[in-house]
């Protein structure tokens, strides 16, 4: 049955909301207009829920212990939104840690790595320097799915959606959880698709 | 209160087993069905709360990244439970996110906002089963899954239970009543013939009659209990009827015994009054003849002896006129008629005048004593009182004789009083003996059998006799009639 | 009075027969007095047998003086043999027995006596019942008429 339309900016509001208060402090840095999310709210917010659907293997966590680290590559657009989301929280008894990369050889130590629009013609040259690593490459670039990379942000009506590389997650031995996998589109290398 | 049918043991027994199987089936019934209802009520809740936790967990990757068309979707799965009537995914802020409804049109079946509690819910207006549960990200609450679902599950169990009990009551009752039939046989059927068989022994007094059915049982134990019962009456009826003939018998050849007895002594007087006074006319007549043919002959001792011979065989014609008259009296039948002894003194009274003219003699007749009795008895009662009370009256110039009428402790007693010789108080138990005398003959002439021929008569008229006197002041003769002969007489009392 | 009539006294004691005569002597009835010792005797005389009248004169017989206690047939029996026969159906018959026994007054009335009377005791009592009845059976009862 087709949903009842609502709002989505009164309801995507309460959801950051709620997920703020859950943080334990009012959001920080918001831009865009008093009471409206901005897009990078909540690509922050879902970066916070893929940790929670997406397992890495336990290599992944040889080297930070009780770390998780969403990491940031290039410039940043989130500015204090990311911090604030991800502040205080933990996942599986992991600690959410925000860290900011330059240059793609530190990044390795990440799980999630969003890159930036800034890194766009660079991409192909990350994810080959990502190739085996178990990090979760997000970008809301067009066309990162397809290039080989994860999940791909993109907004349609308003609305923040993503697109699934699964072969390309599998490749970095994450598993997505399905809950995630039906939210997304999945996405071939090399073609748009279902 | 009454119910029909239940009149006879039959009905009893009948009634007793069908109501205690419908009671015991309706206490099944109910218990086993409301137990059922409540478990029902428990499995739906708790496969609601699972359905509910699995929807909610499912949409939880929805609710976050806000795709209510993928809630929906998850939310549509449950169309393959045909219960759910509908299903509300509210985010966090309370408001309907994502919705799924069974039937096209019924979207009011949830509210607008997300309903407080998450526990089962029974109330509603359409009698549905809500049940509403919290969506937890990391422990923390973002949004609530309500699920509606409709009871006609619960409704259909309850019939199905209560057709399957009704039918199975029905089912029992019929075993019940045809098993009944078989066994009221066994019980009812002695109880039965027992009623019927004492309806007729105390109807028809017919004692010969038994029940039958003496089984083992207690029932058994009471049939055979009459029927032995039946028995000893019967015994003793034939025993009774044996001595009452035996009695009978007795009680005929008694009579015979005393009819014959009679007749011996009717015989006697007969004998007596003929053959016993033949001789002594003879002597009494030829000694007068003697004393005038040759009386001249004789010396003053020679008439003596003759005047005492001829005195002897008066006295001796006399007291056999006195035995004969007391043999008589008690051989009498009674006559019981009407007598009024007044007017039989007054005539009696009168006789004693006309006999010896000369005598004054004041005489008081008390009226209307009138009595059942012999009349010819009662008359010579009152002659032998008032004629003594004449003779011991002899010596008196104002002789007075009363025959009246006292209450004496409450009876009514008659009396003949004198103011004559009277007697001594100290001889007064002789007064009434056959023969006593309590005066010589020179005195007062007598063979002193009146008194005891009063006294017979009296006892036979069921009364009784007794005096009260005093030498020289008189005496008073009193009497009571009993019945009066009604009976035909009672033997002597005690005062004889 | 000198009378022709005949008095058949039926009578078996001699002492009460010679008592009876001597009372009727007393009183003066000279009547011829015919004695029957018993009741065959007087029937013989007063019916005759085998067909044959009596001895005595039918006519003639004033008064029966018949004693109930008879030897071979007794007084009551003569009674009635003499009630049955026209002869002397209406012949006056006077019971003079020494019983008073009501049976006896009942039967003897019952069997067609005309007077019942009781011997007493007392010869002078006796003879003044003689007299009574010599008075009343000879004089003052006219007799029946007899039938032939």
């Amino acid at each position: 049955m087709v949903a009842v339309a609502r709002r989505f900016r009164p309801a995507l509001l309460l959801l950051a909301v709620t997920a703020l208060l859950a943080a334990g402090g009012p959001a920080r840095g918001e831009e865009g207009a008093p009471g409206s999310l901005s897009d990078y709210q909540v690509k922050a917010a879902y970066l916070y829920y893929f940790t929670t659907f997406v397992d890495w293997p336990p290599e992944a966590f040889e080297r930070t212990g009780n770390e998780l680290v969403v990491g940031v590559l290039g410039e940043d657009p989130f500015g204090q939104i990311l911090d604030a989301t991800l502040r205080g929280k933990s996942v599986n008894n992991r600690a959410l840690i925000v860290r900011r990369f330059a240059s793609i050889k530190d990044a390795r130590d990440s799980h999630i790595l969003f890159i930036s629009a800034s890194e766009q013609d660079r991409i192909p040259s990350i994810l080959k320097a990502l190739d085996g690593a178990a990090v979760l490459t997000v970008a809301d670039v067009d066309g990162f799915a397809t290039r080989g990379g994860q999940i791909a942000f993109h907004t349609i009506d308003r609305k923040v959606r993503f697109d699934i590389n699964v072969a390309a997650v599998e490749r970095a031995r994450i598993k997505i959880s399905a809950q995630l996998m039906k939210l997304g589109r999945i996405v071939r290398a090399g073609r748009e698709g279902v | 209160m009454k119910w029909p049918g239940a009149s006879t043991v039959r009905g009893k027994l009948l009634l007793a087993s069908i109501l205690s199987k419908t009671a015991a089936f309706l206490v099944a019934g109910v218990v086993i069905t409301g137990y059922d209802m409540m478990a029902l009520r428990e499995r739906l809740v708790r496969r609601l709360s699972i359905q509910t936790d699995i929807v909610g967990a499912n949409c939880l990757s929805a609710l976050l990244f806000n795709d209510p068309q993928s809630a929906e979707t998850t939310l549509a799965a449950l169309r393959a439970d045909p219960r759910v009537r509908a299903v509300g995914l509210y985010s966090g802020d309370r408001r309907l996110f994502a919705t799924y409804v069974r039937d096209a049109g019924s979207e009011g079946i949830l509210p607008a906002e997300a309903p407080a509690g998450s526990g089962p819910d029974y109330r509603g207006r359409d009698d549905h089963l809500r049940l509403s549960r919290n969506i937890l990200f990391q422990g923390k609450p973002i949004g609530s899954v309500l699920i509606v679902s409709d009871l006609s599950e619960v409704t259909a169990t309850i019939t199905r239970d209560v057709g399957i009990f009704a039918g199975v009551l029905l089912l029992a009752l019929l075993i019940a009543l045809a098993i009944n039939i078989r066994l009221q046989r066994t019980i009812s059927g002695p109880i039965l013939s027992l009623a019927e068989t004492a309806r007729k022994v105390s109807q028809e007094k017919d004692y010969s009659a038994r029940a039958a059915g003496a089984g083992g049982d207690e029932i058994g134990a009471l049939v055979t209990a009459f029927n032995e019962m039946l028995e000893e009456i019967q015994m003793q009826q034939a025993e009774l009827r044996t001595a009452h003939d035996r009695l009978e018998q007795r009680v005929a050849e008694r009579t015979a015994q005393l009819e014959t007895a009679v007749k011996e002594l009717e015989a006697f007087s007969y004998s007596v009054s003929h053959d016993l006074r033949a001789p002594l006319r003879s002597i009494e007549g030829f000694s007068g003849a003697l004393m005038e043919d040759c009386g001249d002959q004789l010396n003053a001792a020679g008439k003596d002896s003759l005047k005492r011979i001829i005195a002897s065989t008066v006295r001796m014609g006399q007291l056999i006129d006195g035995l004969l008259n007391l043999s008589r009296v008690t051989r009498a039948e009674i006559r019981g008629r009407s007598v009024d002894l007044s007017s039989l003194a007054g005539e009696i009274v009168e006789e004693l005048r006309q006999g010896e003219n000369g005598r004054r003699v004041e005489a008081v007749v008390a009226g209307g004593a009138v009595v059942e009795g012999d009349p010819a008895l009662l008359r010579a009662v009152l002659q032998n009182l008032i004629g003594n009370a004449w003779k011991f009256t002899r010596k008196r110039d104002e002789a007075r004789i009363e025959f009246g009428v006292a209450k004496e402790s409450g009876e009514t007693a008659f009396f003949v009083r004198d103011n004559g010789a009277g007697f001594d108080m100290t001889y007064s138990d002789k007064l009434f003996g056959a023969f006593q005398r309590l005066h010589g003959q020179n005195e007062f002439p007598g063979i002193g059998i009146g008194l005891a021929t009063v006294q017979r008569i009296v006892n036979r008229h069921g009364g009784r006799t007794w005096a009260t006197g005093a030498p020289d002041k008189g005496a008073t003769i009193y009497f009571t009639l009993g019945n009066g002969g009604r009976n035909g007489g009672q033997e002597d009392r005690a005062a004889g | 009075m000198a009378d022709k009539r005949i008095v058949l006294l039926v009578e078996d004691n001699p002492d009460d027969e010679a008592l009876t005569l001597r009372a009727l002597k007393k009183n003066n009835i000279l009547n011829e007095v015919v004695v029957a010792r018993d009741g065959a005797e007087a029937l013989d005389l007063l019916l005759g047998t085998n067909g044959k009248s009596g001895n005595l004169k039918l006519d003639q017989l004033a008064v029966v003086l018949l004693d109930l206690k008879l030897p071979k047939v007794n007084g009551l029996e003569v009674l009635k043999r003499l009630r049955a026969d026209p002869r002397t159906k209406r012949l006056p018959v006077v019971v003079l027995t020494s019983s008073k026994e009501e049976r006896d007054l009942v039967c003897a009335y019952d069997s067609g006596a005309n007077s019942y009377v009781q011997k007493p005791v007392e010869f002078a009592e006796f003879v003044q019942a003689a007299g009574h009845l010599g008075l009343y059976w000879l004089v003052t009862n006219a007799p029946p008429p007899m039938s032939r």
